[in-house]
């Protein structure tokens, strides 16, 4: 029994300091509230340390509803630093709106609690807890401005869409149920590669569950939630569900779809290369008509969960591991480069409060803030795939995989994609620091000092380290990537 | 005893007229309503999967429960974003709420 919990011990870390923030925020005065963010950064880096010196073991626990082993020590550790990093970008911004509330860490917690519940699920039961532990809490986050319009509005529609994409997904789990009589992972698997499962309604579950998952990760057609909720929350906030539920829901779709789906991937090979290209196109093009930053942002994503999935189908085709170390690798350089970006903007909704997150704002910002303008064009660059930063890596393995496992002309139409993507990234370069601001926006010497913030510097500064990190030496990561996803394939 | 097909197809037709509503509907509360309905008609066909497998009776019924304190949590969450929107608007009809596009 001892043994169970302490398998679920960083789990327990994040919940016992979500629920001590939310008691005591309430007693503090404003100001001291400020302190709860670094409450919960400690517990988010104390539970990726618990994480980290046990990722020799591998056992299951909650008979068989969770499964620890490197795959999820991976993906555990990526999203705690993400948390971690989230909190780092959300303190100030959160005081200067007048929305400080110990609230806001208590949900990231538990949103983190959520992801890395779904990442090491090995059970249909555990999974859907996870899932929804995370959909419920990134809902709120959502809507944390709750006296903004948008933001409420953000909320509203990820609700609406959320709700009713689980749904769908739910159906399609407990079709899964009645065809194997198990919700073990391993036994659906069994049953449904040996057993007499009948061939319609396996393809009907294996629909409503990539449906389900398509809407998580913001795949095309389930894509419409995700600009008007990236643009409505509030920017820290949008950096982490860009992000966090990004990863969980990928490290959730290779276990379905490898695990119990592997021996139909005749099935749903063809309907990921459809979603895979139309996510792409979509994405690509939608970005480039974009005024807003955080918009633009949103499609940028959307364009990337497109390359992604190339390597989810180049996976389930060939069953090696070589597209799926690239998802993970690519994951962790997404991770860095994107919540980089989001911080950014951040950044300058804290020094100019008139700041509107479009690209016309942009203008001149290198004359006004070298630093910032630098880094932004870094995490830009990374986004195109320019080497030498986390961005290019993480194409080149993932067109590599995709080309290895002779979807040739696939990985082709991806690389043309990323070029067009390479438009309106550079686009924002130009901005900052060849164009000359149409008003000048008055900042005074208060204010100026008010927006200072070393936590919001401090996360961006990790942020473009991991970028040019994971750009320059790949191979520790490369490595976790490789050892964690063997024992899933079991190759 | 009542064949297996025909639990299905009341669950299929719950969740069906469930979906229409989250659609068609434009209040809210009454989209929250239909939302819990398609979570009830998943139920029916849980338990309904449970009484007949040979071998995974039990779990079906295990999974309900879960999927009841989901609803609970979802019903909360889904009230709470309501209340925030009628202190905003007065109102609760949902296309109310339509400033971001493009």
């Amino acid at each position: 029994m001892q043994h169970q919990l302490l398998a679920i011990m960083p789990e327990l870390m994040l919940i016992a300091t979500a629920v001590v923030i939310l008691l005591v925020d309430p007693l503090l005065p404003v100001d001291g509230r400020r302190g709860l963010s670094w409450l919960g950064i400690a517990a988010s880096l104390t539970a990726a340390y618990a994480t980290w010196i046990s990722r020799g073991e591998e056992f299951t626990a909650f008979s068989h509803g969770i499964a620890l082993d490197k795959y999820s020590v991976f993906f555990k550790i990526l999203l705690l630093v993400v948390a971690a990093m989230a909190m780092l970008l959300s303190e100030k911004h959160l005081f200067l709106k007048r929305h400080l509330l110990g609230d806001y860490y208590g949900l990231v917690l538990f949103t983190t609690v959520g992801m890395m519940i779904m990442v090491e699920a090995i059970d249909l039961i555990t999974f859907f807890v996870g899932l929804e532990l995370m959909a419920l809490t990134v809902y709120l986050l959502a809507g944390f401005f709750r006296y903004q319009e948008r933001s409420i509005e953000a909320a509203l529609k990820y609700f609406l869409g959320g709700a009713f994409a689980s749904n769908f997904m739910l159906f399609g789990m407990a079709i899964l149920y009645g065809l194997s009589g198990s919700t073990n992972y391993q036994e659906i698997s069994d049953a449904v590669r040996l057993g007499p499962a009948p061939a319609g309604p396996l393809a009907i579950a294996v629909v409503l569950i990539l449906a389900g998952f398509a809407f998580k990760v913001s795949a095309v057609p389930f894509h419409n939630w995700a600009p008007d909720v990236y643009q409505g929350s509030p920017t820290p906030a949008a950096a982490f569900l860009s992000v966090g539920p990004k990863i969980a829901g990928f490290a959730a779709i290779l276990k379905f779809f490898t695990l119990i789906l592997g021996s139909q991937s005749g099935t749903w090979v063809p309907m990921m290369i459809a979603l895979s290209l139309a996510t792409m196109l979509v994405g690509a093009t939608m970005a480039l008509l974009q005024k807003d930053l955080k918009r633009m942002l949103a499609y940028s994503s959307i364009g990337h969960v497109g390359y992604l999935l190339l390597a989810v189908v180049a996976t389930g085709h060939t069953g090696r591991n070589l597209g799926m170390a690239a998802i993970l690798f690519y994951l962790a350089a997404y991770a860095f480069m994107n919540m980089g970006a989001f911080g950014v903007l951040v950044f300058m909704a804290n020094r100019r409060p008139g700041f509107r997150d479009t690209l016309d704002d942009m203008a001149g910002l290198a004359r006004r803030y070298p630093w910032a303008a630098a880094i932004m064009s870094l995490f830009m660059l990374s986004l195109t795939g320019v080497p030498p930063t986390a961005g290019f890596l993480a194409k080149f393995y993932l067109f590599s995989a995709v080309v290895d496992s002779g979807f040739a002309w696939l990985a082709v139409i991806g690389a043309l994609f990323s070029l067009v993507s390479a438009f309106f990234y550079l686009r924002v370069i130009i901005y900052m620091y060849m164009r000359e601001p149409e008003t000048e926006l008055v900042e005074s010497g208060a204010g100026l000092e008010a927006g200072k913030s070393w936590d919001l510097d401090l996360g961006l500064a990790i942020a473009a380290g991991g970028v040019i990190l994971l750009g320059i030496l790949p191979a520790p990561v490369v490595n976790a990537a490789q050892d964690a996803v063997v024992k899933l394939l079991g190759n | 005893m009542t064949p297996l097909q025909e639990y299905l197809a009341l669950a299929v037709a719950l969740f069906f007229i469930g979906a229409w509503g989250v659609l068609a509907r434009r209040n809210l509360i009454l989209v929250v309503m239909c939302v819990e309905l398609m979570l009830n008609a998943i139920n029916i066909s849980l338990v309904a999967y449970s009484n007949y497998s040979p071998t995974g009776g039990g779990r079906g019924e295990v999974f309900v429960f879960f999927v009841f304190a989901l609803a609970a949590a979802e019903a909360a969450i889904g009230l709470a974003i309501a209340i925030a929107m009628y202190r905003l608007k007065q109102r609760l009809t949902i296309d109310d709420l339509d400033e971001m596009k493009g």
